[in-house]
């Protein structure tokens, strides 16, 4: 079975997105990514303090991963556009997640200047992944002005209380012709096979494996689990039914009737 | 004369390049961005690019994030 995603025309061999934040070490990144088998990997942009130099994550980002900058710390569309130039500029390619947060209590997304922020860099050749809160009108807007997928929230930002806003996200997966890719929430391995099962394209994971014990082991495990949610996805589940239905024949018992 | 960098209002010789800024701020010329006045300036225009007074400078940098 062969079964590729496509983003902006480009093919991309996992379905495991894997952000970078909050790790102990900006060292661990290479293997973490070679063990979740993950080839779109997020950074952020953020000032210099010149009296705690942090070294510069994208080195350790490996060769053939795609580095996506995210656009955290804008609170409007112009500020998320200001962000994503700066990081095509500074040699991250054309690829950008939207992220525009004015709410800091739970970091929902703002759908309205998601939608600004990613018609005008569509338009400037970017290929856009907005997250957003799971809005049919707001995916379906994001589709007509050039996103390359839709990238819902599972729960709220590093809450790691998984598939919250599932029934909305399925409605954007049967609705939606983008990839839709289930960003924050997800805590679980279990819960990235489910939103893999419903049909979604990918997920994104970053506090979940951050703030596991063993973050490889759960790299690993996030890994794992997205390609069985997806495989048995593809599998097309059996229908689910009320009462009992003997697996084995009903005919022939070693019994006298 | 003045400049703000990283928002912050901060007093700097005249003529200082922004290559000089760096190595002053014992920054890694090859770990960050710079904007001047929200336009980013590459790396290659740094040691000629003088800051003028009332500049706004953002050194930048990519760091972990989701």
């Amino acid at each position: 079975m062969y079964d590729t995603l496509v983003i902006g025309g480009q093919e991309v061999a996992s379905r495991l997105f894997l952000g970078t934040g909050k790790f102990a070490s900006n060292s661990m990144i290479p293997e973490l990514v070679n063990v979740s088998g993950a080839r779109v990997v997020t950074v952020a942009i953020r000032r210099v303090d010149p009296d705690y130099p942090e070294e510069n994550v994208a080195n350790y980002i490996p060769a053939g991963c795609i580095q996506m900058p995210n656009t955290s710390g804008a609170r409007n569309a112009r500020e998320a556009v200001r962000i994503a130039k700066l990081g095509r500029a500074a040699g991250c390619g054309n690829w950008v997640k939207i992220e525009v947060i004015a709410d800091n209590r739970y970091l929902l997304p703002d759908n309205y200047e998601t939608i600004k922020a990613t018609e005008e860099l569509a338009a400037d050749g970017f290929v856009v992944l907005p997250y957003i809160s799971p809005d049919l009108m707001a995916a379906r807007k994001l589709e007509e002005v050039g996103a390359a997928a839709v990238m819902p929230l599972g729960a709220p930002i590093g809450t790691n209380r998984g598939l919250k806003t599932k029934e909305l996200i399925k409605i954007l997966i049967e609705e939606i012709s983008l990839p839709v890719i289930v960003d924050a929430g997800i805590g679980r391995p279990s819960q990235a096979a489910e939103a893999m099962e419903m049909g979604a394209a990918a997920v994104l994971v970053n506090t979940a494996i951050a703030t596991a014990k063993d973050p490889l082991a759960m790299a690993r495990a996030f890994g794992q689990a997205v390609e069985a949610g997806r495989t048995a996805f593809l599998a097309n589940p059996g229908e689910v039914f009320e009462y009992a239905r003997a697996s084995s024949p009903l005919t022939g018992f070693l019994r006298n009737e | 004369m003045k400049i703000v960098l990283n928002g912050k209002a901060i007093e700097i010789d005249q003529g200082l390049s922004i290559a000089d800024l760096i190595m002053r701020k014992k920054l890694n010329p090859g770990a960050v961005m710079v904007e001047i006045n929200h336009e980013l300036v590459k790396a290659a225009d740094w040691p000629v690019r003088k800051l003028k007074n009332d500049d706004q400078v953002e050194i930048l940098q990519f760091v972990g994030g989701g």
